[in-house]
């Protein structure tokens, strides 16, 4: 005892300095965060109270409208989940806050049966229920209302869809076809992203993080940042509107070579991105009509440089040989959307959307520059019909516009291309036992000018015994229509060495081309899906879907003896043409089963689990090649649990696992991909009701590839990065 | 001994401050502001006499669906009285076409998000009843609901219907028709 004496004096002498010195430091910084003054809105001459009493009750009127509160978008959700007929998962704003993702692909990881494949830093490949590639066709992609589908490619460029993700209220995603309201292309998914009303996005909002790859080979080095600011107004009684700004900058992921640190590979590589946009959306809510205005513009430069090692991408056409492809693609994009939308008092609505989206993209290297201009007008009404029906039924045009221009080593006939939609749809939501049993049942029909008229009908069952359960059921068709490039237009590729594809394929350095088939019908999809979803107890709930879904007249990519328009004005003809053509000859059928459970204990728990089995019958494997999508992995699983020790603070950790799948390209060879996990942690500290700061880890699993190289893909891996972010809200 | 003491009490006093702001910098959840707004609304509105006879108990707070309060709701009004009557909170599961006495029992009815689809059927069920209804279904006021709760910003308004709280036989107080929104219809 008595020796310890003198140890403890120095301890307690010692642990009471720094115990005080650690309060001072923490008080003054609450303090100082505390004293801060509350600046009130100009709009706004309320006094908003500095503090809040344990019992907001004893509040006047005033200042209880004058107080900031924290939203919860939570029972919005369970209502679009209660009666929806189809494998839906809504991410809400809070969901998408306690992610730690900052670009919105990487998102949709969140969605059970989603695959997410980063395939390098400014490239995704995303898709549902199979057909996982970049330029996955199948799925349908609304911004607000806004199709972001691309005509000539297929598929969305994700990485010019980074909106900002402060200005999203939720993401609705649907697995499964959705041809009969959405029309074609919504075959194996759609994507509805919404954007928040101007309404409550009042006032200030500032938001800046910067962070670093934890491997990161160029030079010279920068962070990887995000800024965004907005501000929120109101114009009159009824209408409000809001500007933002957004820049983002993305540093390089590491090459896909074993040895990422290996200098000479990584001075080659480069997949930054620098990516900057403004906005602005206007919201009117005079009486029973929703006015909404919105548009933006957005710049992007995106780099493209790989290695040469078994990827050759670019090829110089004048003496077959192939070169590092130092591509940066320079996108361009900028729309306006109108929405007009009436309630009436017997629940009926109209609405009536028209927007303008124009592209620019050029590429440094080869001087390919296109253009696209979508026109688009729709409207739906929504009324009831003697008590039981539910009628929807509406129409839509739009017209795509595009042009390719300056090229050298791609050339495409005709440069300009057109293509018009139009068509109707009519649903009917029949109420079969009050309160228990709907049957809905519709068809769109399209018509295009590449494939002519497109049924796409559907049949769906709701049987909702109580509020807790409910069972559907649905049969529905959904159609893909061509893509301009490979599919519809003539389009000669440069030069290709002799045994690029493999021994004897081409057999002579040739000229390459896709030859356009006059035949071609669209993919057909006859989908089959069953869903339950439960609230045993109110902390507890179960959403459980399985399909079946089988595909006829896959693209599949042959090749042919044929001509092609050349570049120079002459025509190449089939001796030393390689031409592949696509023709309906795949057929295909995949099917799983998909569960999300959730479970919140305690207010301050919340823990999320997903679980996705998928598996496909052989025909499939013949049907999936590099430019139709792989097949989709057996096994998904995601896990998230979010905390909150505190009332102030916010603690999240996730995890994410795809399974192992293969690509087969087209050098005939069936190459497997390796499983990889995704695993981020992070941790949001609020001072006070304004301000969130948060530190986050991400990708600690290591660098990994999430998808293969191939002839036409040279990924990345994915490296493990933190960052740390403010944001403040006025 | 004594010094261990004055370690932990000045300890105590330099971390108060911190542990006050830390209380003071806590958020509070839009259903905390819409329960304190619920019980204010007993004091600016009125009744009608055939409603509060002295045969009355309780004076009721209904929720109808799924209630999103939690239990923000009973803590807004634990040992308070409203026009003299202890107040009770009733939770109604769902919409039952066939016994709207249960809805019509109320004083004060909040309709939950979850009765979105059959909001016009239950306020044709509460037709002229002296029921204060309140939602956050957004189109409630042109439904024919009395009082909307209104998300602007970060904060929640109140959107009076004065036709509806006519029908109703409710006096809106000068106090609350000034801080809320009035609707027109047209």
């Amino acid at each position: 005892m008595r020796s310890q004496k003198p140890l403890s004096k120095f301890n307690a002498g010692w642990g009471e300095l720094l115990l005080a010195l650690c309060f001072l430091i923490v008080q003054g910084v609450c303090g100082a965060w505390a004293g801060t003054p509350t600046p009130s809105p100009a709009d706004d001459t309320e006094a908003v109270p500095q503090e809040t009493p344990s019992d907001l009750t004893k509040m006047s009127l005033e200042n209880l409208g004058g107080m900031d509160v924290v939203v919860t978008s939570a029972s919005k959700k369970e209502e679009t989940l209660r009666k929806a007929t189809a494998a839906i998962f809504v991410i809400t704003s809070e969901d998408i806050q306690r992610s730690g993702f900052q670009h919105l692909p990487d998102l949709l990881i969140m969605v059970p049966g989603v695959q997410v494949c980063h395939q390098s830093a400014d490239e995704w490949a995303i898709s549902a229920r199979g057909f996982n590639a970049q330029y996955n066709n199948k799925m349908l992609v609304l911004v607000d209302g806004r199709s972001v589908y691309d005509p000539i490619y297929g598929g969305v460029n994700w990485n010019e869809q980074d909106i900002p993700l402060e200005d999203i209220d939720r993401i609705e995603v649907i697995r499964g076809p959705g041809g009969t309201l959405w029309g074609s292309n919504a075959v194996n998914g759609i994507v509805n992203i919404i954007t928040k009303d101007s309404k409550v996005t009042q006032g200030f909002h500032f938001s800046r993080s910067e962070g670093d790859n934890v491997y990161s080979g160029t030079d010279p080095h920068q962070l990887n940042s995000h800024e965004y600011i907005r501000y929120g107004g109101k114009l009159s009684d009824d209408w409000y509107y809001r500007v933002s700004f957004q820049e983002n900058h993305q540093d390089p992921f590491a090459n896909p070579k074993d040895d990422i640190y290996e200098a000479a590979l990584s001075a080659i590589w480069n997949d930054a991105w620098h990516d900057y946009r403004a906005g602005f959306r206007v919201d009117g809510h005079p009486g029973r009509d929703h006015w909404t205005f919105e548009g933006e513009g957005q710049k992007g430069d995106f780099n493209y440089a790989r290695l040469t090692t078994n990827v050759t991408p670019f090829f110089d056409p004048a003496n077959f040989t192939s070169g590092n492809d130092l591509n940066t693609n320079i996108d361009q994009n900028a729309h306006l959307l109108g929405r007009w939308s009436r309630d009436f008092e017997d629940d009926s609505q109209i609405q009536a959307l028209a927007y303008y989206d124009f592209r620019n993209l050029t590429t440094t290297n080869d001087s390919r520059a296109t253009n696209v201009g979508q026109a688009d007008v729709e409207f739906q009404h929504r009324f009831h019909l003697a008590g039981w029906n539910e009628i929807t039924w509406g129409g839509s045009f739009r017209d795509v516009a595009d042009q390719f221009l300056n090229p050298i080593n791609t050339y495409f006939d005709p440069q300009d291309q057109r293509l018009d939609i139009y068509g109707g749809f009519l649903q009917d939501r029949l109420t079969l036992v009050e309160s228990e049993l709907y049957l809905t049942a519709g068809s769109k029909v399209e018509n295009n000018n590449y494939t002519g008229v497109e049924w796409q009908p559907s049949g769906r069952l709701l049987f909702t015994p109580d509020d807790r359960n409910s069972i559907w059921a649905a049969v529905s068709r959904a159609v893909r229509l061509p893509i301009q490039v490979g599919e519809v237009a003539d389009i000669y590729l440069g030069g290709v060495p002799a045994n690029q594809y493999g021994p004897g394929i081409p057999t002579v350095n040739s000229y390459a081309a896709f030859v356009p088939n006059p035949q071609l019908a669209s993919e057909t999809l006859v989908s089959y899906e069953l869903g339950y979803r439960t609230n045993p107890t109110k902390e507890t709930s179960l959403d459980a879907a399985a399909f079946y879904n089988h595909y006829t007249g896959l693209f599949s990519f042959q090749y042919v003896t044929g001509q092609s328009a050349s570049p120079a004005g002459g025509i190449i003809d089939g001796t030393n043409l390689f031409a592949v053509q696509a023709q309906n000859t795949g057929t295909g059928d995949i099917y799983g089963v998909e569960l999300a459970g959730k479970w919140t204990p305690l207010k301050s728990l919340k823990v999320n689990l997903t679980y996705t089995y998928q598996d496909y019958d052989q025909s499939m494997i013949a049907s999936s090649n590099i430019e139709t999508g792989a097949p989709p992995p057996h096994s998904m699983f995601n896990a998230w649990l979010n905390f909150d020790p505190f009332p102030d603070w916010e603690l999240n950790g996730e995890t994410y696992f795809t399974g192992q799948t293969f690509l087969y390209d087209p050098r005939d060879k069936i190459e497997p991909t390796s499983a990889f996990w995704v695993f981020n942690l992070g941790a949001t500290w609020k001072p006070d009701t304004h301000t969130r700061l948060s530190l986050w880890a991400m990708d600690l699993e290591g660098a990994h590839m999430e998808t293969l190289e191939s002839a036409f893909i040279s990924p990345a891996q994915v490296v493990p990065s933190f960052y740390g972010q403010v944001s403040v809200e006025y | 001994m004594k010094r261990q003491i004055l370690t932990f009490v000045s300890a105590f006093f330099l971390a108060f401050p911190w542990v006050e702001t830390r209380l003071q910098g806590q958020e509070v959840s839009e259903y905390q502001v819409k329960a304190a707004y619920l019980f204010n609304f007993t004091k600016f509105v009125d009744w009608p006499q055939t409603t509060l006879t002295p045969e009355k108990k309780t004076f009721i707070i209904g929720v109808l669906g799924e209630d999103p309060f939690g239990g923000t709701l009973e803590q807004a009004v634990a040992g308070k009285v409203a026009k003299g009557l202890p107040i009770e909170i009733r939770r109604i599961d769902d919409f039952d076409p066939d016994d709207s006495a249960k809805l019509t029992d109320c004083q004060i009815l909040f309709i939950a998000y979850s009765q979105k689809s059959r909001l016009s059927q239950i306020l044709k069920a509460l037709r002229k009843a002296p029921v204060l209804t309140v939602s956050e279904i957004e189109n409630f006021s042109l439904a024919g609901g009395v009082i909307l709760f209104d998300q602007v910003g970060k904060r929640i308004k109140l959107v009076v219907n004065p036709g509806a709280a006519r029908r109703a036989s409710l006096g809106i107080s000068a106090r609350l028709l000034q801080v809320a929104k009035l609707y027109r219809s047209e």
